[in-house]
């Protein structure tokens, strides 16, 4: 490689150095600095394809601790796959950034880069220089994303039956299948309960996600209220109360601590009765404090003191302790309270009230929980999952965090395409039909496009079991023939290709942002041409 | 060109065929780990635990051995906490889920063999599941009435694979009362379980008082009538001052000795203050000094110090008291109250017992034994038995036991199969067959002629005999409703079901990709 040319020479002939410990650095330049990384891509891309569609499988993850995750989320595996290679964390990057943006089709954006990418490189085997292909690209991508504009249909938002079939397309793939229609109407009553769908907005922090071993899946619920894992901190207060007064409080049931540093000394017997005096007279305070603004439940963010701990319980206020901030902050906005950072500023108009608040008790061993329900404000909710065991129950709520980013993108954009890569194939077909217009090399990228995004109902042909070309071409004759754009992969063998049929319905948002992220990273991917890594860190796999 | 490093070093994917290679091994490892402890014949492992060897524990109780085991295959790991969870949520049946679940892979691995996709066998295993759930269901009897000759029943099927099995009228008996005690509510906690070294395991005994391991502190009553206890969780040493940033300063030893004289003051009146509620009995969570014992020991107040907050919130509960912490306000305060408090010798262990407690819910269950193996074997499986016992008293349902629940299932499923088209066909006979292993697995341990014995059954089950099951002792086919072998029909489901669902969670996979494991000392934990 060209490393030689580091070492230059001035006019006198003295040699001087542009780069410093050549021989520490490794190093790879041009073409085969690009084929290394669209390899490296690829086998990250392998990796997740199988995961695609209804009828893809899990991948198992066993953390640094041995911790095992299951999961079929794109962006979970790639997250804890423990990747070093740096293009690798490209595409780690890129199924996150879908993730944050939409919160469904992580696996798709990844596979389509990788297939982008493998087309790349024939391009590249045939000397064609990787600015024009990501150039091409770049062309093409707009012409797919025209193309899904044009056929993308207007969705009912306010039909909830039809927003139920969207998230059962969501759900479709993961785990929870088992209870579908379940989990897809949680979700989507999660959704429309926190929806605000006049400014068409959905606050995602008002929909908590609570689970606990045990039970099946069937046994999830959606609970109009708040769930916290925390119980009365006194074992003999009242597990129930109807019509609750809540008073939050951010501060501890102890003796105030000052800011300011300070040191008390205690000199004399007086002074230590009158501590003594002083502390009692505080707790008492506190306690009348609570009382008098009329609060029945007491819910504080700090601990409590044993003695105010049974004050409280003496003056029959029941209490919560160590409930943590965000939880706090929930409590507040359903319970229409104040958050009270000292007991002085406390008075009955900063208190918020609930319907009901019960301690629930699980299974054989002893845990409960605290579920504060008719709250006045009914859009802070809990959706509370059960399972068999952990892993279950943490892929249950990834599965319904997808599901409830994809009802979410409906409320904010209700254009909606038809799944099972039926848009995919309908872009691909416009893309090859629109290269043949183009002079100049792009041509070939816009070609290589249209194969790429092939690749995705291929994919799911494959991972269905179906014969993939043979799938891939009848349908692609279909689609041309009778124009018809919903089209797409059987991947349940349901007997129709008609996806508007089947009801597979992705978000135009979602599908969006798959193609252009994908060719974003894709066209960075092709303009690196030179990379180092420093070789003492041993990351070098070169 | 070179090779291109994806995952950090040590890190590594299995792929395919080879990850699903691995969880398979894995699964069907751990199942035939705890298999040879199903069943009434069914063996107990010896586990030894730490690096020195000195825990060891003889048990046959699928979630302990499993639990006590480190397993590093991630697929074993999915079976080893769908185990814990069965033990969470229903106390029994912890052994058969695995076996259950491993069997279910087992049969899996033959249908991936043979090219049908993973998914097709889980949607075979999801209808059959529904079937196996609906004759379960169906075969179901409600107690109604004989609840109680029910309860009894469970908990000699239950202890029956126990080590108590020898002394399993015993048991039942006792695990029933004690359930019975609890009037419907689930509520374990109020059951103590006291294990005491020494006597022979029929010396057990239940306890309708509430037993507590302290002894009153020197010279203060032995034995109290007619008791009004003080429960209490406040400092009895020196009382602390709270308020933040203080602390003493004194410029003589004369200061010493009056601050001194101020805190054993303070001590005194705190007494004074307990004493002033009029109780005759006064139990504290935290240590009791010296000093204040001798105050009590003058007022002839009985004074206990150092109950746990485990025992303080049973006595509580036991007694109908109130824990408190200050003591300004005797009138309000709520005592808790017995008949009789009196020193009792277990062994060579003295106990307080408190009898005639006004809250009949609570009991405690003394158990003997001859080593602490026993014992702690002893208590696992008395658990199992009155987790079972409050399982069933929520939703009072009844099926055949010995095998005939097993055997019903799978033959209604194998019915169903031949009415499925489709690839989906053979995983739901899969299933059945997997089902069928089960009773296969407890003949075997049992040392009988499984193959007969099972298809025999079958054929009963066939001509509609469905209260059919295997007689272990006597090694025929007889009508096990009529031998008063059942379960809890709960604790079957949930059996059924969460093996079911961890087959699924672990066919689903095709990937497995390992991070590269945290450094850290080595374990030298076996297996």
């Amino acid at each position: 490689m060209a490393q030689a040319a580091q070492l230059l020479f001035d006019e006198n002939g003295q040699p001087f150095i542009v780069m410093r410990e050549q021989e520490n650095q490794k190093r790879i330049t041009g073409v085969e600095a690009v084929k290394s990384h669209i390899l490296a891509a690829r086998a990250v891309a392998n990796t997740l394809k199988t995961s695609l569609g209804p009828r893809g499988l899990d991948k198992m993850l066993v953390s640094p601790d041995g911790e095992v995750t299951i999961t079929n989320d794109g962006a979970t595996i790639m997250e804890k796959m423990d990747v070093q290679h740096h293009v690798a964390k490209l595409m780690v990057e890129l199924s996150k950034s879908q993730d944050h943006e939409i919160g469904d089709g992580t696996t798709g954006v990844v596979v389509l880069a990788g297939a982008l990418l493998e087309e790349a490189e024939k391009l590249i085997d045939r000397g064609i220089h990787p600015i024009k292909i990501a150039d091409g690209f770049d062309l093409a991508c707009k012409k797919a994303l025209e193309t899904l504009d044009s056929i993308s249909d207007r969705f009912p938002v306010e039909n909830r039956e039809r927003l139920v079939e969207t998230a059962q397309t969501s759900l479709g793939s993961k785990i929870v299948n088992r209870a579908l229609r379940q989990f897809a109407e949680i979700a989507v009553d999660a959704v429309l309960s926190v929806a605000d769908l006049e400014t068409k907005d959905v606050n995602f922090e008002m929909i908590k996600m609570e689970g606990k071993v045990g039970g099946r899946l069937e046994d999830s619920i959606l609970v109009k209220g708040i769930v916290i894992d925390k119980t009365m901190s006194h074992p003999q207060m009242v597990k129930e109360i109807k019509n609750a007064k809540i008073a939050i409080l951010t501060c501890p049931f102890e003796p105030p601590k000052p800011k300011t540093k300070h040191k008390l000394d205690v000199t004399s017997t007086e002074d230590f009765a009158a501590l003594r005096q002083y502390e009692k007279e505080t707790f008492e305070t506190m306690i009348r404090q609570v009382k008098e603004s009329g609060a029945t439940l007491a819910i504080c963010q700090w601990g409590f003191d044993d003695e105010a701990n049974h004050l409280l319980q003496a003056n029959d206020l029941p209490a919560v302790r160590w409930v943590g901030g965000p939880e706090i902050e929930l409590l507040a906005i359903a319970t229409n309270s104040r958050i009270v950072p000292r007991f002085a500023e406390l008075n009955e108009k900063k208190l918020g009230s609930a319907g009901l608040v019960r301690e629930i008790t699980f299974g054989t061993a002893k845990d409960r929980m605290l579920s504060i329900e008719q709250c006045p404000n009914n859009k802070a909710i809990t959706v509370f999952v059960r399972g068999g065991n952990k892993m279950i129950i943490d892929e249950a709520k990834r599965a319904l965090h997808d599901a409830l980013c994809v009802i979410r993108n409906l409320v904010r954009d209700s254009r909606i395409i038809y799944g099972g890569g039926s848009a995919e194939l309908a872009a691909a077909i416009q893309v090859a039909k629109e290269a043949d217009k183009i002079d100049g090399i792009e041509q070939y990228a816009f070609r290589a496009f249209a194969d790429a995004l092939e690749s995705i109902p291929m994919a799911l042909a494959e991972n269905s079991g179906l014969s993939p070309i043979d799938a891939l071409s009848d349908l692609k004759a279909k689609q041309i023939e009778t124009g018809n754009s919903f089209l797409g992969i059987d991947a349940l063998y349901t007997g129709t290709n008609d996806m508007k049929e089947q009801k597979v319905i992705e978000t135009l948002l979602s599908k969006r942002e798959q193609i252009s992220l994908a060719t974003q990273v894709v066209r960075m991917i092709l303009k690196i041409d030179d990379v180092r890594v420093p070789d003492d860190e041993k990351m070098g796999g070169y | 060109m070179l090779p291109v490093q994806i995952l950090k070093d040590s890190a590594h994917e299995e792929r395919g065929e080879s990850a699903r290679l691995s969880s398979f091994v894995g699964a069907i490892a751990i199942g035939d780990l705890v298999k040879s402890t199903l069943g009434p014949k069914g063996m107990d492992k010896i586990l030894i635990s730490g690096m020195d060897g000195q825990g060891i524990k003889v048990t046959n109780d699928g979630a302990t051995i499993l639990k006590s085991i480190g397993v590093d295959n991630p697929a074993a790991k999915v079976l080893v906490d769908m185990s814990m969870t069965q033990d969470n949520e229903v106390g029994d049946g912890t052994t058969s889920v695995t076996v259950l679940a491993a069997e279910l892979l087992k049969e899996a691995e033959k249908l991936v063999n043979q090219r049908i996709h993973p998914q097709t066998i889980i949607s075979g295993y999801r209808r059959a599941l529904g079937i196996a759930q609906q004759a379960l269901k169906n075969s179901s009897n409600a107690s109604g009435d004989q609840i109680r000759e029910d309860l009894l029943k469970i908990a000699r099927t239950t202890l029956g694979s126990k080590i108590l099995s020898q002394h399993k009228e015993h048991f039942a008996q006792l695990a029933v009362d004690a359930v019975l005690r609890l009037k419907g509510s689930a509520n374990l906690d109020a059951i103590q379980i006291i294990k005491k070294l020494g006597g022979s395991m029929n010396e057990s005994y239940l306890d309708d008082g509430f037993l507590l391991e302290k002894l009153p502190g020197m010279f203060q009553p032995r034995r109290v009538e007619k008791a009004k206890v003080l429960i209490a969780n406040t400092p009895m040493d020196t009382d602390k001052v709270k308020v933040f940033g203080s602390r003493v300063r004194v410029d003589g030893v004369a200061k010493v000795a009056e601050l001194e004289a101020a805190e054993k003051l303070k001590m005194k009146e705190k007494v004074d203050k307990i004493l002033a509620h009029n109780c005759n009995v006064f139990i504290n969570r935290q240590l009791i000094y010296n000093y204040p014992e001798q105050l009590f020991a003058d007022a002839k107040v009985m004074a206990i110090e150092h109950a746990d907050f485990e025992g303080i919130e049973r006595l509580a509960l036991v007694l109908g008291g109130e824990i408190v912490s200050t003591f300004d306000s005797p009138a309000t305060a709520k005592f808790g109250a017995c008949d009789l408090i009196e020193e009792i010798m277990i062994g060579e262990d003295r106990l307080l017992r408190f009898s005639g407690v006004q809250l009949g819910e609570a009991c405690s269950v003394v158990l003997r034994g001859a080593t602490q193996q026993i014992l702690e074997e002893a208590e696992r499986s008395l658990h199992d038995a009155l987790c079972v016992l409050v399982t069933h008293v929520k939703e009072a349902k009844t099926v055949a036991g010995a095998g005939a629940s097993e055997i019903l299932m799978s033959a209604a499923v194998a019915a169903e199969a031949l009415k499925v088209g489709g690839k989906e066909s053979l995983a739901v006979e899969a299933f059945g067959r997997a089902l069928q292993q089960l009773p296969t697995i407890i003949c075997d341990n049992a040392g009988l002629d499984s193959a007969e014995l099972v298809t025999r059954l079958r054929a009963e089950h066939a001509q509609g005999n469905h209260r059919m099951g295997i007689d272990i002792e006597k090694g025929e086919i007889t009508d096990v409703v009529a031998l008063g072998v059942i379960e809890s029909y709960n604790v079957k489901l949930c059996m059924v079901s969460s093996a079911a669902e961890a087959t699924e969670q672990i066919l689903r996979v095709d990937d497995i990709i390992k991070a590269a494991p945290r450094q850290r000392a080595q374990d030298n934990r076996p297996c």
